[in-house]
């Protein structure tokens, strides 16, 4: 006797791009891509996300700022996210997507200065709601979904945006996030950089799925992958997912495919555990490389634009270490200020103690 | 000139060693051009350049362990710079000067050590003034210690004046230092000494290779001295071939390479030659210092005649010889002067009884006693 069972449910998870790594478009640009000025933009960040990167391990290497995280051969993830967001948006990053912030008005400095170990680098000169970076792994989807409940329950037409790696996905916090968000249908895009490392725990070892998007679905949360390294892929599917979103569609996942072309932070050796193969194999693959094919391809793009954005892009970089290093420490009775309105008699006796011995010690 | 300090290339890394140099004095470099790679416990790293400039001095050779904040390369000229503030050579807040190996191991030995009640502010004070807060008496409230208390103690003691200008241990001299405070943290040694009477020698006898072949007797006669111990495993390997370390000394500090298979071994004289030559040169192989199984150490050369020579783990086992004396011993009734070779054994309890350790040293006094 055979059994009976009918399909109740289906699924599928869709993989878009349109650069291929040649540069080539595998498919016809939608409207909102025809647009030469977006394109040069998203062109010219990825460019400034990748040289004040650099700069970043540069200045950690010769002693100047604490570990750092680099977003080397992903800056397509960032910049194609942050740049199909609004401005009354919300960003609640984690530490690989320095792109998005730049792409939104943030500074370069307020990045050294937070990785210089100083808090006041989260206090954003424009960007008043966005929030700070989050280091342990996976918690900002907590509070992006948080945010997102606010927006919610003050009728906001809004979204907020948060980003995670492939590893932070086995998180509890991811999983416990997403289905929040998949109940209360909030307005929140969780964005995925699938690099393929968690620090030197390969995608193989971390999961068993086919692809991290699919996560989404056990909570009732659509999702989609896209070429990581083809910023237009990620800022489509970013747009039309926000789209969505601020429409009360509820929350959406994009996963963004990469590989990690860096050391997980200055503090470690990726040479040590990814397979040479691997990186010769994704540098073929690099966002900023298919883009230039592609504009030059399209004449958007020539040598002379390219070696003015390169001098600009420098400059640009060279102001944002030199407001960096301008900016004075703060006292160490700073540690003090900012956790009370008023401080507790027993952490008053503290800071005078403090104090005290900082009297004694100026004698250098 | 300016100087370049080396910056904590991880997080909270107390040194880093010199892998390779990519510039030499003279060199003008660029910002951000590589100038050396850095080898830390987790990674190798290139240091780029902090200025445009001329490069006045190099502070190291390519192996030389730098520590944390000491000087790595002085520039005789300067073009360029970034606005400079005075380059400390540190990271994020204060980050410790010394070379925090030593202390931070040796500490997990005492056991007060968990027993210490003082905030963190005062045990980084006293790493400042080398107090050591195990010996100190806290009077502030539940016995904490004080800052007070950590000040009073550097006052009564000098040796905080005492302990400034410290030549780093470097090379083999730091290796030794490893290891012997990793021997320090895990073996549980226990000594044994005795003399074996060697009057019975025959004409001119290498006393070395007698030493080595009566090791390598004791050792098939009580094979659990030549053997390894995993104190985290909990289980020992024994081993039917003898490699055995020989302790060679030289200025530059302790030098242990192994000599494989030396139960059957007909080159060992030509072997022990080179090894005490390169040694001398300096040009010994590192894997010749890997997979002994038992250690000689051949101290009483000028004086000594007993001793506690120390076991490096994985190894349970170190012989040690001290100087040949002449002695009025009993034969037959008759006292007669002969020649002892003094006996010292030191063994890890945890892997091998007294018993195994008395029969292992009977063993190689009797093999010292034959005639040839």
């Amino acid at each position: 006797m055979s059994l009976q069972s009918s399909i109740v449910a289906e699924f599928a998870i869709t993989y878009m791009r349109f650069l291929d790594a040649d540069g080539q478009l595998t498919q016809d640009l939608p409207e909102s891509l025809n647009n030469p000025e977006l394109l040069r933009k998203l062109y010219e960040y990825m460019v400034l996300n990748r040289t004040f990167d650099a700069k970043a391990v540069a200045l950690q290497r010769t002693g100047k700022m604490g570990t750092y995280p680099s977003s080397g051969g992903q800056e397509a993830i960032g910049v194609g996210v942050g740049a199909a967001m609004q401005q009354g948006d919300v960003l609640v990053p984690y530490y690989r997507d320095h792109g998005a912030h730049l792409v939104r008005g943030g500074k370069i400095e307020e990045i050294y200065l937070l990785w210089g170990g100083d808090e006041r680098g989260s206090d954003f000169a424009t960007l008043k709601q966005d929030f700070p970076v989050a280091v342990p792994i996976a918690s900002q989807c907590l509070h992006a979904v948080g945010v997102a409940k606010a927006i919610q329950y003050r009728k906001q037409t809004r979204a907020v945006v948060t980003f995670i790696g492939d590893g932070g996905t086995s998180k509890g916090d991811f999983y416990e996030a997403i289905n929040l968000a998949g109940v209360c249908k909030l307005p929140v895009l969780f964005v995925i950089n699938n690099n393929q490392w968690a620090i030197s725990v390969p995608l193989s070892e971390q999961t068993l799925c086919k692809t991290l998007a699919q996560k989404g679905i056990a909570a009732g949360v659509p999702g989609e992958q896209v070429d990581g390294n083809d910023v237009l892929a990620v800022y489509e599917a970013t747009r039309n997912a926000l789209k969505k979103i601020r429409a009360g569609e509820g929350p959406y996942i994009i996963e963004a495919l990469t590989y990690r072309m860096c050391d997980h932070t200055t503090a470690d050796d990726a040479k040590r555990y990814q397979p040479p193969e691997d990186v010769e194999t994704y540098k073929k693959e690099d966002p900023i490389l298919r883009l230039r094919t592609y504009l030059a391809s399209q004449k958007l793009w020539d040598e002379e634009q390219e070696k003015a954005l390169y001098a600009q892009v420098k400059h640009t970089v060279a102001q944002a270490v030199h407001a960096y290093e301008s900016i004075p420490a703060q006292p160490p009775t700073a540690i003090f200020d900012y956790l009370y309105a008023t401080l507790p008699h027993d952490l008053i006796e503290q800071r005078d103690v403090l104090l005290a011995s900082l009297g004694e010690n100026h004698h250098e | 000139m300016n100087t370049f300090k080396l910056p904590d290339l991880g997080e909270g890394l107390p040194d880093a060693q010199i892998r390779q140099w990519h510039i030499k004095a003279g060199d003008q470099v660029e910002i951000d051009q590589p100038l050396v790679s850095m080898e830390t416990a987790k990674a190798v790293v290139e240091v780029p350049s902090p200025w445009a400039g001329v490069i006045g001095e190099l502070h190291g050779k390519e192996e030389d362990i730098i520590e944390t904040g000491a000087p790595l390369i002085s520039f005789s000229s300067i073009t360029s710079t970034h606005a400079e503030k005075k380059d400390t050579g540190t990271v994020v807040g204060h980050l410790e000067r010394s070379n925090a190996v030593v202390p931070e191991t040796a500490q997990v030995m005492e056991r007060s050590v968990n027993q210490i009640k003082a905030t963190p502010a005062v045990k980084q004070l006293a790493k400042q003034l080398h107090v050591d807060l195990t010996h100190i008496k806290g009077s502030g409230p539940g016995d904490t210690i004080t800052a007070l208390d950590v000040k009073n103690a550097a006052a009564t003691t000098h040796s905080a004046s005492t302990l400034s200008d410290l030549e780093p241990l470097k090379g083999v001299r730091r290796s030794m230092m490893l290891a012997m405070v990793k021997s320090h943290q895990e073996v549980v040694p226990a000594s044994i000494v005795d003399d074996a009477d060697i009057h019975a020698w025959e004409g001119e006898q290498d006393i070395t290779l007698r030493i080595i072949r009566a090791i390598c007797h004791a050792c098939k006669f009580e094979p659990s001295l030549n053997a390894w111990y995993d104190g985290k495993a909990m289980g020992r390997k024994l081993f039917t071939d003898v490699h055995l370390g020989l302790a060679i000394d030289s200025d530059e500090g302790l030098f242990v390479p192994v000599i494989e298979n030396a139960q059957n071994n007909p080159e060992l004289r030509n072997i022990i030659n080179t090894y005490k030559k390169q040694v001398k040169d300096r040009t010994i192989p590192t894997e010749k210092f890997h997979g002994a199984t038992i250690t000689l150490s051949n101290f009483g050369v000028f004086a000594g005649l007993y001793a506690t020579p120390v076991v490096v783990p994985p190894q349970v086992a170190i012989v040690g010889v001290g100087k040949i004396k002449e002695v009025a011993a009993v034969h037959n009734g008759q006292v007669v002067v002969c020649r002892h070779i003094p006996l010292s054994l030191t063994f890890d309890h945890r892997a091998v009884t007294g018993g195994e350790a008395s029969r292992f040293l009977y063993a190689l006094i009797q093999d010292l006693k034959e005639a040839n």
